[in-house]
């Protein structure tokens, strides 16, 4: 069962295109997929309302029926931070780095950035894999822009996070453990979001694109997330002052996208510890992030735009 | 179907167009043909519609038919723009609403009214614009307090009309339709074919498939005969589903003495027609004229497969006006052929466009065997200017006040 506001046609980006234009057989051609990429902010702004109801309705979905409803958003990573905090600092004791000043809490917010990106990033990735199939219903029924689907996931994981990094500040103006991240979090936030953004939807539309032709990429994408989840820093510090052994594996390190991601935000919530910890510099991570944000965006778009003008039939 | 001048009157132009599915041989060969980007081939093309040109002009209603598979779902997903063409062109000039298959779109575990949100903005539509229409809908589709329960919890026959309600509520003027009629109610039936009626005496364009040929006939003005992907007939309703249901019946025949060597020994309505007490046609008739209805039938198998066989008048918005039955009246049909009279003095019927269907039923009335409207429509028209559906057996008594008076003491 489908509407769509416009009559079909072979440039379909979902915005009104003006009418009775034909709708032809054969592939896009390289210019066509171009402009399709071209297109992409004025899709975004014209089906923003498609965007804003599919993310609620994402929200919804995780939380129908429970009694705190959408307040377990802000719940979630307030009650994981709380469990972090409490374990390494109170419990263990565990501290970043040996011997150095450090404010009590440091392995605990380390810990809990690190999960807290890393959780949003792969759980956006295993969802825009098989976003298109698991939303074949209407795929197959309603002619609407389906690159919109992995665009979506990756929307609502980064409410999700959003939240987290709220109910982290929250936090630490509450209570001592931490102090409030300053100034330099609000100015840099927006932009390392929507670097953030680009990195897992592009990455999402290229899984999405793979899943369709290929229905082993699913289990794949499982197995690589959690290899991928152990070589970046996220339950350890990328310095050879604690981790002795890590010295030849740094290039390594460096090269991953998401471990600078992780970076960045830790030096935006974490900017009271001494730097010494920490290898890296800000506006360096700030550029790598962006840098794959778009490289991998564009990878894939054109992935999507190759086959999508099939997607129903392969579904 | 009309040829043109003005490119600007057709709606809907479609110009050599095809569609070839991919079969693959397997999981293993689609996923070389994958790794290799294509060069080894692991699918066969199934092609479901070949060479179609066709066009719809603007304010008419088209129907196709044709058999299972003969790929009319698949042309009116080409054209809703699920899917696109393998080869040629098509082009729609307006907006176009359709409805696939019923109740599919939506998503179970949300309510009623949270889906026709999701609709509207799916199909395009800003949240206030849909805000502004949704009560509408909702009204339309009549599910009471249930659109806030959610989906799943609904019939098909809730699925379908909140379907319905959604495709209709966003001023489509092209609408495409793919077995609408399958399921529902004969309430909401009825209202869905006004609804239609409507719709198209506003102007608007109507592609519709069904395996109703009565359906076709009553909301089409042009039908369009495919088989195995290509046309076999096209031209105007009532012709094309009557060159259909003839082939039809042949092929049934036909098939059956392929498979089992033997002549179909299931029961058929040979022909039948709508007579005047004198034998002219009726195609014509005025309130109070002496009708006949005679139907040949052949039942070969007689002796273990009792029939039944009924007559129903319908109104060209559907409403069924009368209906006889030969089991509803205990009349047994005896021997393996026969023609049977059924005579109709002093029709009671008043002016309008009527429908004569014909039923071939099992013994129980349940099965049909058969199902055909006769080919001509029967135009009723009335001496008087009286209104409604039938003239009742009636006359006026005038008491005066006395008289009154008395009867109440």
């Amino acid at each position: 069962m489908s509407y769509s506001a416009e009559s079909p046609s072979s440039r379909s980006t979902g915005l009104s295109t003006p009418r009775g234009e034909w709708v032809i057989a054969g592939r896009a051609s390289l210019l066509e997929l171009a402009r399709r990429f071209c297109e992409w902010p004025a899709l975004v702004w014209g089906r923003r309302d498609l965007l804003y109801c599919s993310v609620q309705r994402d929200l919804q979905a995780r939380f129908r029926g429970t009694f705190l409803g959408f307040a377990w958003v802000l719940a979630l990573p307030l009650l994981q931070f709380a469990i972090y905090a409490f374990i390494f600092t109170q419990l263990l004791g565990v501290k970043l780095g040996p011997g150095a000043a450090e404010a009590p809490g440091a392995m605990g917010v380390y810990m809990f950035t690190g999960t807290l990106v890393w959780s949003g990033f792969a759980d956006a990735l295993q969802r825009s894999t098989s976003c298109v199939v698991d939303h074949r219903h209407l795929v197959q029924k309603v002619r609407f822009p389906a690159q919109l689907l992995p665009l979506q996931v990756g929307l609502s994981s980064l409410v999700t996070f959003v939240a987290g990094i709220c109910a982290f500040v929250a936090f630490t103006l509450a209570s001592d453990v931490w102090g409030v991240p300053g100034p330099r979090l609000l100015m840099w936030a927006p932009l390392l979001l929507f670097l953030q953004f680009l990195l897992t939807a592009g990455m999402g539309l290229m899984l999405a694109a793979l899943h369709v032709r290929l229905r082993d990429t699913l289990p794949l994408v499982g197995v690589v997330l959690t290899i991928w989840m152990f070589v970046t820093p996220i339950f350890w510090v990328p310095s050879p002052e604690v981790l002795p052994g890590i010295e030849p594996w740094l290039g390594l390190v460096e090269s991953n996208p998401v471990h600078h991601l992780v970076y960045a935000w830790r030096d935006l919530l974490m900017s009271k510890e001494p730097r010494v910890v920490f290898s890296g510099d800000f506006s360096h991570s700030l550029s790598v992030v962006a840098c794959w944000g778009l490289g991998l965006f564009m990878l894939g778009s054109w992935a999507f735009f190759r086959v999508d003008r099939h997607l129903a039939d392969e579904i | 179907m009309s040829s043109t001048n003005t490119h600007v009157d057709q709606m809907l132009e479609v110009e050599g167009l095809g569609k070839a599915y991919r079969i693959y041989r397997g999981a293993g060969a689609r996923m070389l043909e994958v790794l290799s980007a294509g060069s080894l081939r692991g699918h066969d093309l199934h092609w479901a519609l070949r060479d179609l040109d066709f066009s719809l002009r603007r304010g008419a209603a088209l129907g196709l038919v044709g058999s299972n598979g003969a790929g009319k779902s698949t042309l009116l997903k080409v054209l809703s723009g699920t899917t696109v063409p393998s080869t040629g062109r098509y082009r729609i000039r307006g907006r176009v609403a359709s409805l696939l298959e019923l109740g599919t779109g939506f998503h179970q575990d949300f309510s009623g009214r949270e889906n026709v949100m999701m609709h509207g903005v799916l199909c395009g539509h800003s949240r206030r614009e849909v805000d502004r229409r949704l009560d509408e809908i909702l009204d339309f589709a009549e599910l009471g307090s249930a659109v806030e329960e959610p989906v799943r919890t609904y019939s098909t026959g809730m699925g379908m009309r909140l379907g319905f309600a959604a495709a209709m509520g966003f001023d489509p003027e092209l609408l495409i339709l793919d077995e609408v009629f399958a399921v529902g109610d004969m309430y909401f039936q009825k209202k869905c074919v006004d609804r239609l009626l409507r719709f198209k005496s506003e102007g608007h364009t109507i592609l519709l498939c069904s395996h109703s040929l009565y359906d076709v006939r009553q909301l089409c003005d042009e039908a369009l005969w495919l088989e195995s992907g290509e046309v076999r007939c096209s031209g105007d309703a009532t012709t094309v589903t009557n060159t259909y249901a003839a082939w039809q019946r042949e092929h049934i025949q036909e098939s059956a003495e392929v498979d089992t060597r033997r002549p179909t020994d299931w029961p058929r309505i040979d022909g039948a027609r709508l007579q005047h007490a004198d034998g002219r046609l009726a195609s014509r008739a005025r309130t109070g004229d002496d009708l006949k209805l005679s139907i040949q039938w052949t039942n070969p198998a007689a002796a273990h497969r009792p029939i039944q066989i009924g007559a129903a008048f319908l109104r060209q918005d559907r409403t069924l006006c009368a209906a006889a039955g030969t089991h509803l009246d205990s009349l047994d049909l005896h021997g393996t052929e026969g023609e049977l009279v059924l005579h109709l003095p002093r029709i009671a019927l008043l002016s309008g466009t009527f429908t004569v269907m014909l039923y071939l039923f099992d013994g129980e009335g349940v099965f049909r065997y058969e199902e055909r409207a006769l080919d001509e429509e029967l135009v009723v028209e009335s001496d008087t200017k009286e209104l409604g559906l039938v003239r009742l057996q009636h006359h006026w008594e005038q008491r005066d006040k006395g008289a009154q008076r008395e009867a109440a003491a």
